[in-house]
């Protein structure tokens, strides 16, 4: 079916976004991190809390990339929706347009 | 260096810092798989509606990819939280151990200052220097308890951010500054150790994290450091590889099997074959790092001394060390010989250094052992190399071992260490070449099913400063007879051996036989028992349990040669034929007959008369 059936609902698309949008800005809360030792492990400690965050930080780019390709799905579906709406309103019979 | 008193009070706070810093990682790791699992279900089905068609098909595909990617990285996370744990663990052992030894010292009258030395008004040097020796050895425990945990986080900090998938957004900043330079690889390893401890914590985490291949095999960088630095290049080479191969469905299982093809093609999957050459030699070389560990109560201590997976052509080198080479009170080294390599399997298809490692704790439990799988040169490939018969690759191969085994000394803490070095067949031949052509100083040497000495003609030229050298050779393993081989009695043996099963080239033979009565040796036994005839298998029997060898090598090992003669383990070495005379003549009905002495041996003949094939 995939591929050959387009399937979609802009609605639900929009409110994916969103949800995807929420994690990305959770993601981006620092770890909590204990208090500065000055030893080597304190250090390194310090050193493995910052790659985390990076990496987090990193994913809340990655679903916040996910999040705006699937709004501009969505936007470009009820796009295409005015725009069809809009087209076949101009093709109706005379009697059926608007005035 | 000896941390300062304030400095161990305050270990509390780092130790405390560590189990704060694993509970927050492993609830991090929780939250991004749960973000993770949200994202896919709403790639999936947006808010419940459903989505078909080659947009949500290719969403979907690099949703679950990125999922995947995040659950690898929380459990990274969470085993970096375990590290955490069990370093708080070991920190608070060690400052409790420091702080008994502080307060026994002042509840026997004595003063403990700043710098942690000790006074006592009533000038009892002896209790001082007692206490101030208890106090200085736990205070360098936990400073190194310390390093080794700061070793292991920064390792799993650098697989964290620079692993093979790197999530550092596009573009985004470097890193600030360059780390420090590491020295190269030919400085002196007391120069490296002086540079390492004069680095300050942050460099030294920083280095770790981005320059492991560097410090993983640079001589005078402590042990626990080397052994997270190479743990943390040989994690890259594997997720490198079982990453790009996972979007193609290819199961870990398939990957690491040993009758795989996929990795054919590496191209298919964006990889390259050096990729692939260090991803063979990363699994051979883990397996071998499990193999030795175990698990459960009895799990050894285990680190990866050297690891380079591409040295050699893809054959590659690595060492593995049960113990710390560094705190060790018996640090043995052992050498294999011809068809060794990373790439031909030795580091998991051997329990050398196991029963080695066990046998040494065995025989001496009060002393710590660590013992080293050094597979650090180029070997022959095999019997049907034609440089198995040259001793170059032992020539270069020894100055590769005086390297790192001199590198051994200056990195080492504590009471001083006895370090035997043990070479196994063409292993012997280079262990011989490290001491004779290389300088390589250790306490004792140990040669087995030793094919010849090459450039060292007898024991005195090892320069072993007050240690000897031990040979063990069964008289039924045809390796063990081949050096120095020419002539006419020469050519009879080499038929015997070939006869044996030994395709012998014709220039077998690398040098003196170290088993020969004149070479100065000291010879063990190390028959096979119930093996009566020449063997090729009996010439890889040397390391198994309860065999003779083995027994007769711990006690080397662990300093106490002086059990070879009180456990009767002492073999006489071969010998020449010799021409001689009985001391008389008994003729029938009359007195014995004097006559001269004449006892001398036959020039030119090897010393193939074996008193041992008679045991």
């Amino acid at each position: 079916m995939t591929g050959e059936t387009l399937v979609a609902d802009p609605v639900g698309l929009s409110a994916a976004a969103r949800r995807i949008t929420e994690q990305a800005a959770a993601q981006r809360i620092p770890c909590k991190r204990p208090l500065g030792c000055p030893e080597p492990s304190g250090m390194a400690m310090a050193r493995v809390c910052r790659a985390f965050d990076a990496y987090r930080e990193a994913f809340a780019d990655r679903l916040l990339a996910a999040a705006e390709e699937i709004s501009r799905i969505a936007d470009s579906y009820t796009g295409t929706d005015r725009g069809n709406g809009a087209a076949l309103n101009n093709v109706a019979p005379v009697e059926q347009r608007s005035s | 260096m000896v941390p300062t008193r304030s400095r161990v009070e305050a270990w509390q706070q780092t130790a405390d810092g560590l189990s704060a810093a694993a509970r927050h990682w492993r609830t991090g790791a929780g939250n991004l798989e749960r973000s993770a699992e949200i994202y896919v279900a709403q790639i999936d089905t947006p808010d419940g509606t459903e989505w078909f068609g080659l947009a949500a098909e290719s969403a979907l595909t690099a949703a679950h990819a990125d999922r995947n990617e995040a659950y690898r990285r929380a459990e990274h996370v969470r085993g970096l939280a375990d590290v955490a744990d069990r370093g708080a663990g070991g920190l608070r052992w060690g400052r409790q151990l420091v702080m008994a030894a502080i307060t026994e010292a002042e509840a026997d009258g004595c003063t403990v200052a700043e710098d942690l030395s000790v006074a006592d008004r009533h000038g009892r040097m002896r209790a001082v220097q007692e206490y101030r020796k208890r106090i200085a050895h736990w205070a360098v425990r936990l400073q190194t308890e310390d390093d080794r945990v700061a070793a292991q986080l920064a390792a799993g900090s650098a697989a964290l951010v620079d692993g093979p998938h790197r999530t550092r957004p596009a573009g985004g900043p470097p890193p600030a500054g360059q780390p420090p330079p590491v020295p190269a690889s030919g400085t002196g390893p007391a120069d490296v150790y002086a540079w390492w401890a004069s680095l300050p914590p942050a460099d030294r985490a920083r280095l770790l994290g981005e320059r492991p291949r560097q410090l993983g095999n640079l001589n005078g960088i402590p042990a626990v450091v080397r052994g997270a630095a190479n743990a943390s290049a040989l994690h890259d080479d594997i997720t490198v590889v079982e990453n790009a191969v996972r979007p193609f469905g290819v199961s870990l299982e398939e990957l690491r099997s040993s009758r795989t093809r996929v990795l054919d093609d590496p191209g298919r999957y964006g990889l390259s074959s050096a990729d692939v050459c260090r991803y063979r030699n990363a699994v051979r070389t883990d397996d071998g790092l499990r193999q030795d560990r175990g698990s459960g109560h009895d799990a050894r201590p285990a680190l990866l001394w050297a690891y380079n997976p591409m040295a050699f052509d893809g054959q590659g080198t690595a060492a593995i060390a049960l113990g710390d080479p560094d705190t060790a009170a018996n640090t043995t080294v052992i050498v294999p010989g011809t068809g060794s390599s990373v790439a031909q399997g030795w580091m998991a298809d051997h329990d050398d250094a196991v029963n080695v490692f066990d046998h040494s704790v065995l025989t001496d439990p009060d002393r710590t052992t660590a013992v080293i799988a050094w597979m650090g040169y180029d070997a022959p490939d095999g019997l049907s190399d034609r440089r198995v018969t040259e001793p170059g690759l032992a020539r270069r191969g020894g100055e590769l071992l005086a390297r790192d085994v001199n590198g051994l000394w200056t990195t080492h803490h504590g009471p001083a260490a006895h370090v035997t070095i043990v070479g196994h067949s063409y292993g012997a031949t280079t262990v011989a070449d490290a001491f004779a052509h290389s300088r390589m100083h250790a306490s004792d040497a140990v040669l087995l099913g030793c094919p010849g000495t090459d450039l060292a003609h007898t024991a005195a030229d090892f320069n072993l400063d007050g240690g000897r050298v031990y040979v063990g050779s069964a008289s039924t393993d045809p390796v063990s007879w081949i050096g120095q081989t020419d002539g006419a009695p020469a050519e009879i043996l080499k038929h015997r051996l070939r006869q044996s099963g030994v395709p012998l080239p014709v220039d077998a033979g690398l040098g003196r036989d170290p088993a020969g009565q004149g070479f100065g040796s000291i010879r063990f036994h190390a028959e096979v028992a119930g093996s009566e005839q020449l063997n090729r298998a009996d010439h890889t029997r040397y390391y198994q349990p309860d065999g003779a060898a083995l027994k007769s090598m711990t006690q080397i090992a662990t300093g106490h040669p002086e059990r070879l003669a009180t456990d009767g383990l002492l073999a006489a070495g071969r010998r020449q034929p010799h021409l001689g005379m009985p001391p008389e003549l008994h003729v029938p009905g009359l007195p014995p007959v004097g006559l001269p002495h004449l006892d001398t041996r036959i020039p030119g003949i090897p010393a193939y008369l074996d008193p041992e094939r008679n045991r």
